[in-house]
């Protein structure tokens, strides 16, 4: 069932009057200077109305939290620049995921209730303290924020710009600069969000839910992440941790008949990676390898005939060949170890998700895109369908919270659940429908509707 | 928030016993494709349903690696906690509100069962992240009381 949406929450930045431009957003000013583009004034004399929007000033800076309940922020718009400034303040509270006092271990999250009662399974004394120190936090917290607003500023700034659909008007744009300002342990007047980070191990081996926990205003917001959600998305990646990745193998050696398992794999792939609307915003690269064994051309020619029968599966699964691209690696960088044998299948562009990114488009009011397999939409005991995604996410197709407001900025296509490499669902690219907020605060702080994403 | 129906690996005796504590976590991208679930027994053991199982890696630490889903022994606490724990059920965690989602397209990610000394169970779920205050009081009461070392690594 769709969210209800709500009335738009509006509250002006505190301690600001309106129109006033906010320290923070003044100190902005310098870095993004040329950036934007200023309008035509030529046709200043001709349209009155052009005319007074370009005096008018600064529009904001107001403390805004878009129609769909989540998230917050405030934005500021300049037409002399041609800049939509959108800030995001918090605090951060750095938090050890474990903590051992009188001999046992204690989690402070329930997520690492698990964690705990492993620990507490260690005897030896220096093992105890090995295990602990994965749970701590050291001497990173300061490069752990700038790399987490780095992160947001560069996944959610400058992606598209905007502009006034109206006869006139072509010459004033907005271009869109985020800025997350997160203070350690210092909670300050008109903070959006206050974000916990518990310390978990490298490995993934135990982890805590990142989520964010809205007010449905544009203060006093929650966000609850890991210490792994700085992570770039390279990172991720090269730890196995895409879930844009997938593989099927090993094959018989010489062999490129499907091996055994790898029906079971492309059944849950097929599942999780529906192409909802058939738009093709989740393309397939089927990439076929083979051991070091043999020559290498040989080999090139082993791993095509390997992608092409995942191909041929894949097709038998309803995919469509404008959705999948085959190719071979051959041998290049394997072993004679049988795991090259295999092929992999990537979606989009393979890369994981910083999940820090992810978290702050919530705080821009945006929901999931993600397909929930679990999702039963007509209550009858049986999800939907299956697959192995799971979470807050949606049935395939379903509307995203923020479908109309994508829409109203001209996106024609909206904004649906479905598993593919955008930020909102399993991986970290920023689409058009993924300005719908951004637009929507466009719109809300200059009162014109006509404000279309380009 | 339903109590787990599985009962895969529990020993016949605790079958049809009520646990004094469930704790239960719904599947998700980060957590696992598979429910997690633990409780506390009258006996002091508790156990774990999940889809992996404690081994011993090659660190010498505890790691967890895919297994069937099931309940597995993973702790015991000493028994003469057991009363702070129903102490703390009966008193702050019993005063915690149930709270449904607060919107239809939320489901309930996480839920507690506490088991009343009065024979009440009182349900507490959340749609997020969450965690009341009270909910960890009991918690780390567990965790405080259980016994280092009382289940082996790999069990």
């Amino acid at each position: 069932m769709k969210a209800q949406r709500k009335a738009p929450s509006t509250a002006p930045a505190q301690s600001l009057a309106p129109g006033q431009a906010t320290p923070r957003l003044d100190a902005l000013s310098p870095l993004v200077e040329g950036f934007g583009q200023a309008a035509d004034t030529s046709k200043l004399a001709a349209d009155p109305e052009l005319t007074a929007f370009l005096r008018h000033g600064a529009f904001g800076p107001l403390a805004l939290t878009p129609p769909t309940g989540i998230g917050g922020f405030t934005a500021q718009y300049s037409p002399a620049t041609g800049q939509l400034l959108i800030l995001i303040q918090g605090s951060i509270d750095f938090i050890d995921g474990l903590a051992l006092a009188g001999g046992v271990f204690t989690a402070d999250h329930s997520d690492l209730d698990q964690a705990a009662v492993d620990g507490n399974s260690i005897v030896d004394p220096a093992m105890r303290s090995l295990f602990l120190a994965d749970f701590q936090w050291g001497e990173e917290q300061t490069e752990w924020v700038a790399t987490l607003q780095g992160n947001v500023e560069s996944t959610w700034s400058q992606q598209f710009s905007f502009m006034v659909d109206k006869p006139g008007w072509e010459g004033v744009l907005a271009s869109v600069l985020v800025d997350a300002d997160i203070a350690q342990g210092i909670c300050r007047p008109g903070d959006h969000v206050a974000v916990s980070t518990y310390k978990v191990p490298d490995s993934g081996a135990y982890d805590v839910g990142a989520f964010v926990g809205p007010t449905g205003q544009p203060t006093g917001n929650t966000m609850t992440l890991s210490s792994r959600d700085v992570r770039r998305s390279e990172q991720a990646t090269a730890d196995g941790d895409s879930l844009l990745q997938r593989s099927v193998g090993p094959f018989g050696f010489d062999r490129a008949a499907l091996p055994s398992g790898g029906r079971a794999t492309l059944d849950a792939f097929a599942a999780d990676f529906i192409d909802a609307n058939n738009d093709l915003t989740n393309p397939v690269t089927i990439i076929g390898r083979a051991s070091s064994d043999g020559s290498e051309q040989y080999n090139i020619d082993l791993g095509q005939r390997r992608a092409a029968t995942v191909a041929s599966s894949l097709r038998g699964r309803g995919f469509s060949d404008l959705r999948v691209t085959t190719s071979s690696a051959g041998e290049e960088g394997a072993s004679t170890d049988a795991e090259w044998r295999r092929v992999d299948l990537v979606v989009g562009d393979g890369q994981a998700q910083s999940v820090g990114s992810h978290e702050f488009g919530h705080m821009l009011g945006l929901g999931d895109h993600y397909d929930n397999a679990g999702t039963d939409s007509d209550g009858d005991g049986v999800a939907d369908r299956g697959g192995t995604i799971d979470g807050t996410g949606q049935s395939a197709g379903s509307l995203a919270d923020h479908d109309q407001l994508a829409r109203d900025i001209g996106v024609v296509g909206g904004a649906i659940h479905e598993n593919n490499d955008n930020i909102r669902s399993l991986g970290h690219n920023v689409d058009r429908s993924n300005y719908a907020t951004v637009g929507w605060a466009l719109q809300t702080l200059t009162g014109m509707p006509e404000w279309k994403v380009l | 928030m339903n109590p787990v129906a599985e009962t895969e690996g529990l020993p016949a005796n605790l079958v049809d016993e009520a646990p004094i504590w469930e704790s239960t976590t719904a599947p998700s991208l980060r957590l696992g494709a598979t429910l997690r679930a633990s409780r506390l027994y009258g006996d002091g053991t508790m156990y774990t349903y999940s889809s992996d199982r404690r081994v011993t890696g090659p660190s010498g630490l505890p790691q967890r690696v895919a297994a069937p889903p099931a309940w597995r022994l993973d702790g015991r606490i000493r028994p003469e906690a057991l009363a702070t724990i129903r102490a703390a059920i009966d008193d702050d965690y019993s005063a915690v509100a149930e709270r449904t989602p607060s919107r239809a397209s939320d489901a309930v990610r996480r839920g507690w069962r506490g088991l009343r000394t009065d024979g009440r169970v009182h349900v507490v779920q959340r749609e997020d992240g969450a965690v009341p205050g009270p909910v960890t009081a009991v918690e780390h009461a567990i965790q405080r009381a259980m016994v280092p070392g009382g289940v082996p690594m790999d069990n």
